[in-house]
């Protein structure tokens, strides 16, 4: 009975699909193991892929049917593809807060939703098919089903990319203002100086705000980002440690000044390793803007002294374990200091000084009140 | 006439292909007897400086490679500090396995730490598809197998508590 009930839906998604007028895949985490079908099934449809957050790299965004991540600090793009989309189809995702908009980016479309495990199909958002069972062979049956193949270019390809809703920064308004380096600059500069193979582990810090908005990754660098479900500060450090081991590749890690403080002891084992090309870079801008901005983003006030201080010298800290180190003021010297620290035989910190007041992406747009007298300096 | 060897021995040289040659552990007076047998059957020591980076360590090899990871801890404390990377690997799909070292004192793997406290596994149970005190010497091997084996297929984490007399208790090979 599960069997056929299976393919039934399959089959009822292979319907709705072909009638759509432009749909669209949404890949999250629980997806990596069906990309290349994902790729194939892409192709078919001429749909868009987007990835949630955290399944940001899981998908060539080079790649012609790459529509980028979305949604949590969704670049315009990404969002003008999900508003013209009308039906979607979610892979490996729980359709979680980030994954959807706040519940709020799908409605009036199709919601078609396949997950691996009966707790993965979202409750909060209607969905008019959900399927459950291997992905992959989910995927390759629906890919069987699709007998209709759209002709012509794309439907994504006339997409205009011009900001949907919410103000986004602009580079202007960040260095008229700046006290530091500006957030967008410093995430290209860090997109600049990556390998074309390397990884990035980046900590639940507004700087993972900036990665997803800014940061377009290569097929062969892949980002570690865990905003969604488990949202665990500090953890990029440990974990970007175990995969440098791993991969053998040029690996960053981003974290923010509080989330290096809640496990900083792990420098240490860096340095006793001496592990060559790996690279934390602290984003260091006075606190928790990222916490700052979600509470804020709830319509509450947040004194300052609540996620605001004055931030350490992480560059002495780094010392004191047995690191290299250095602090960064400017865009340009961070570019450079990360693309030769990124070949040195040895672990290095950078503690690069960010603006704490630059504003950051997706959170504009959700703010319900915001008291401009308690933010940070 | 078959060979004896310690059950944590038997229960490493099983496993020992199937997971990453890196194993993270904080050496403590509980979990030596889980190291020493890593480092025997051919796997690879990484001291960390808290059980909080020796798990998240383990995860960044597990989600690099796609194979689960050991990741060896004394009982009750050392667990506590690699909870926040076992919820990690739980709702992210890691294949993590976790290794705690337990007393021997009376009553250990029920009473966990010997203080009268809850088992480590009662805790670890809500993130864990396996959490299970070990008390037997000759289930041990099996316990370990089936561990890395639930980790791999089913992408999340398991915990092992293994008393010290049960590690170095004698069974066949």
């Amino acid at each position: 009975v599960r069997r056929r009930r299976w393919n039934r839906d399959v089959m009822e998604a292979a319907r709705i699909l072909e009638g759509a007028a432009a749909p669209a895949i949404l890949v999250g985490p629980g997806a990596r193991r069906a990309m290349d079908l994902i790729a194939g099934l892409a192709r078919r449809l001429k749909a868009p892929v987007l990835t949630t957050p955290d399944a940001k790299s899981m998908f060539d965004e080079a790649h012609p049917h790459s529509a980028g991540v979305f949604s949590f600090a969704a670049p315009a793009r990404a969002r003008a593809v999900v508003a013209a989309s009308d039906v979607i189809l979610a892979i490996g995702t729980n359709l979680g807060e980030f994954a959807s908009g706040g519940g709020k980016a799908f409605e009036n479309k199709t919601v078609l939703h396949f997950g691996e495990d009966p707790g993965d199909i979202s409750i909060g958002i209607p969905v008019t098919v959900a399927v459950v069972g291997d992905l992959a062979a989910t995927v390759r049956t629906l890919f069987r089903a699709i007998a209709r193949i759209p002709s012509g270019e794309p439907w994504f390809a006339r997409v205009d990319a011009a900001p949907a809703h919410g103000a986004q920064p602009s580079a202007g308004s960040e260095i008229a203002r700046s006290t530091g380096i500006s957030p967008g600059e410093a995430v290209r500069a860090i997109t600049d100086a990556l390998p074309s193979k390397a990884r990035l582990a980046c900590d639940v810090t507004s700087a993972a705000l900036h990665v997803l908005h800014n940061m377009t990754l290569g097929p062969d660098q892949r980002l570690w980002l865990q905003i969604e479900k488990s949202a665990c500060m500090g953890s990029a450090l440990g974990t970007g440690l175990g995969i440098r081991l791993a991969s053998d590749l040029a690996t960053v890690v981003l974290i923010g000044d509080w989330g290096l403080m809640m496990g900083q002891s792990e420098l240490h084992t860096a340095a006793s390793l001496g592990i060559g090309r790996f690279v934390v870079v602290v984003w260091s801008n006075a606190g928790g803007a990222l916490i700052r901005t979600g509470v804020r983003a709830q319509g509450l006030d947040v004194p300052s002294e609540t996620h605001t201080w004055t931030a350490p010298r992480f560059a002495w800290v780094a010392r004191g374990y047995g690191l290299r180190s250095l602090t960064i003021r400017s865009t340009r010297a961070l570019r450079r200091s990360l693309a030769v620290a990124l070949r040195a035989p040895f672990p290095v910190l950078i503690d690069a000084i960010i603006d704490p007041d630059a504003p950051i992406p997706g959170a504009e747009a959700r703010y319900v009140h915001l008291d401009t007298s308690t933010r940070s300096r | 006439m078959q060979a004896c060897r310690s059950a944590i021995d038997v229960a490493m040289a099983r496993v020992a292909h199937q997971v990453n040659r890196v194993v993270t552990t904080v050496p403590g007076g509980y979990d030596m007897a889980l190291l020493f047998a890593a480092s025997r059957a051919g796997l690879s020591l990484l001291v960390s400086r808290s059980e909080h980076g020796a798990a998240l360590i383990g995860l960044g090899l597990a989600w690099e490679t796609g194979r689960p990871s050991l990741v060896i801890v004394i009982t009750s404390p050392g667990v506590y500090g690699a909870l926040q990377a076992l919820h990690a690997a739980s709702v992210n799909r890691v294949p993590l396995v976790l290794l705690s070292g337990e007393t021997s004192l009376p009553g250990s793997v029920q009473c966990g730490d010997g203080l009268d406290g809850p088992s480590a596994t009662r805790v670890t149970s809500p993130l864990c598809a396996w959490s299970a005190d070990v008390s037997r010497a000759e289930s041990l091997p099996g316990a370990l197998s089936r561990a890395v084996r639930m980790a791999s297929e089913m992408e999340r984490p398991i915990h092992l508590n293994v008393p010290v007399h049960v590690a170095g208790a004698e069974v066949l090979a």
